[in-house]
């Protein structure tokens, strides 16, 4: 929960759990550089460098590729962030040595839910509040595809049915078909509305 | 603020962000109501940025919420102007008088005695922007509590941050002499610290630990804070997600179930009627926000005749007479 009062810098702890390969601009060889979550955005991170001596001129890595490595906890599969580096700060008394920002590629929602749990400052209820907006905000055109199925799915149904009680006997068999694609695609958008509450809970 | 007949009469209207359309829900809320037939009263509670009366097309008004603070006038029903919309009476706020935008709290007292006093069947409280403790206060103070929001993140981030303030407020009030609970309730406000309570079921599971009474206090306070969710500006479906964002974040972390009350569709005729200052424009039929305003105020008026039952208690309106008006105050709904 909140307190309003600022907070220290976020670390995370432990073992390197976020890795910056960026490729080096002499030999090309990629460089695999421990770095800290400081801020996240929808498409945006910020990065903290404890030791940024590894890259000589990072103010020539702007507008460059790099790959964020997101080590899974418990062993779970490593997910690998595209991005370009935006911009390079070097930090006074008290602050990273390097701060980068990152303009992430199309982030997924696994990604962003891995950063935001690096982040140790951030309250548990915000983190809550910003993880259920991304998911709403989510295929807003799966979310409109669904609704249309199920629209057609209704109107077949009623179709179906209609052959099967008013149509020629030789029409029963189009109705079955109707009446079961009906049935279909109204049971998809039950079920997709069942598991979407499901996964929020 | 239950009255004598268990029916809520005092709905504020709040939310935290700017801009997001409290004032005019407001007045739509009270133009459906009075369309209902209901004498309503509207107030401007807005201390220090009072537009409600512009909105209704009053520019300069008589008497505000000012004369009645400052004891100019010492009834607030004398302050109430007669509007050109029949069955609505407005308080104005008070704007020009840099005191009155922050009441003590014998003014506060004094104003929320007599609003109870006020001669309509509904009383409508705009809240201003922020979480200051004066709206907060007013805010909990009030029976019927509905939280205002757009689709908009920051909105959606406010209003979230709007409720949890006003719950905390409340909490800090109720436990106000308990030092342990205070507390731990501040603790919860040191996230990513080993023993933060983050969410107010670890608070309760500490608590229960602790003292079963204590648990009990804070299960009914949780209790009280009952309130509606309003989202304004609908353009999409995709809008109509916000109120469930806001409902799960406040059942996990919060402990507490806000209902939603219904959307206001986007309309782009209510910028017409507040740039002509003409509240007339939202009488009109074809209003889609006005559509929306007269679901949600069938359902207020509803809501209004369903009063909450105390948890686990029954008949506690003669006790709470002799009960300090502090504690009164922060437990609304058991009368």
């Amino acid at each position: 929960m909140t307190s309003g009062h600022p907070k220290p810098e976020a670390v995370t702890t432990g073992s390197p759990a976020l890795m910056l390969e960026v490729a080096d601009l002499e030999d090309k060889t990629p460089r695999l550089i421990p770095v800290l979550i400081q801020n996240l955005s929808m498409g945006g991170v910020t990065l903290a460098v404890t030791n940024p001596g590894v890259i000589t001129d990072w103010d020539r890595h702007r507008g460059r590729d790099c790959v964020l490595r997101l080590a899974g906890p418990g062993g779970q599969e490593t997910i690998n962030i595209k991005g370009k580096i935006s911009w390079s700060k070097f930090g006074g008394v008290g602050q990273p040595p390097l701060s980068l920002g990152l303009q992430m590629a199309r982030p997924p929602s696994e990604a962003l839910k891995r950063l935001s749990n690096l982040l140790s400052h951030t309250s548990q209820d915000i983190k809550g509040l910003w993880d259920r907006y991304d998911q709403a905000q989510e295929n807003p055109a799966s979310s409109q595809l669904v609704h249309h199925c199920y629209i057609a799915g209704l109107m077949l149904l009623i179709g179906g049915l209609a052959f099967q009680f008013a149509g020629s006997p030789s029409y029963k068999m189009f109705g079955w078909v109707l009446w079961f694609l009906g049935s279909l695609g109204i049971a998809g958008k039950v079920m997709r509305s069942y598991w979407q509450k499901r996964g929020s809970q | 603020m239950p009255t004598s007949s268990n029916r809520i009469k005092l709905w504020s209207i709040g939310g935290g962000k700017g801009g997001i359309g409290k004032s005019l829900v407001t007045l739509g809320l009270g133009v459906s109501l009075a369309r209902l037939g209901k004498r309503v009263i509207l107030i401007d509670g807005d201390l220090g940025g009072a537009n409600l009366h512009t909105l209704m097309g009053v520019r300069y008004p008589h008497v505000t919420l000012e004369h009645f603070l400052t004891k100019k006038v010492a009834r607030l029903e004398d302050t109430i102007i007669e509007t050109s919309i029949e069955g609505i009476g407005l308080i104005c706020g008070a704007d020009d008088l840099l005191g009155s935008a922050n009441p003590t709290f014998t003014q506060k007292i004094r104003l929320l005695h007599q609003i109870e006093e006020l001669p309509a069947q509904y009383v409508l409280f705009d809240q201003g922007a922020g979480t200051s403790f004066n709206t907060l206060d007013f805010f909990n103070f009030s029976g019927g509590k509905i939280a205002l929001f757009t689709s908009q993140a920051t909105s959606i981030q406010n209003a979230y941050g709007f409720i949890k303030s006003a719950l905390y407020r409340k909490l800090s009030r109720d436990f106000a002499k308990d030092d342990e609970i205070l507390q731990l309730l501040y603790r919860g406000g040191d996230a990513g610290t080993e023993n933060s309570l983050n969410t107010i079921q670890d608070l309760l599971n500490h608590i229960k630990e602790v003292s079963l009474e204590k648990h009990a206090r804070l299960t009914q306070a949780l209790w009280d804070f009952h309130l509606f969710l309003v989202v304004n500006m609908v353009r999409s479906n995709a809008d109509l997600k916000s109120p469930e964002i806001i409902q799960t974040v406040c059942r996990d972390f919060l402990n507490i179930q806000p209902d939603t009350m219904g959307h206001i569709p986007f309309d782009a005729g209510v910028e017409a009627a507040i740039s002509q200052i003409v509240p007339f424009l939202l009488h009109q039929k074809k209003s889609k926000a006005m559509a929306g305003l007269d679901q949600i105020a069938l359902r207020l008026v509803r809501q209004s005749r369903l009063p909450r039952l105390a948890w686990g208690r029954t008949g506690e309106a003669a006790e709470e007479e002799g009960l300090p008006l502090d504690t009164i105050m922060t437990h609304p709904s058991r009368s």
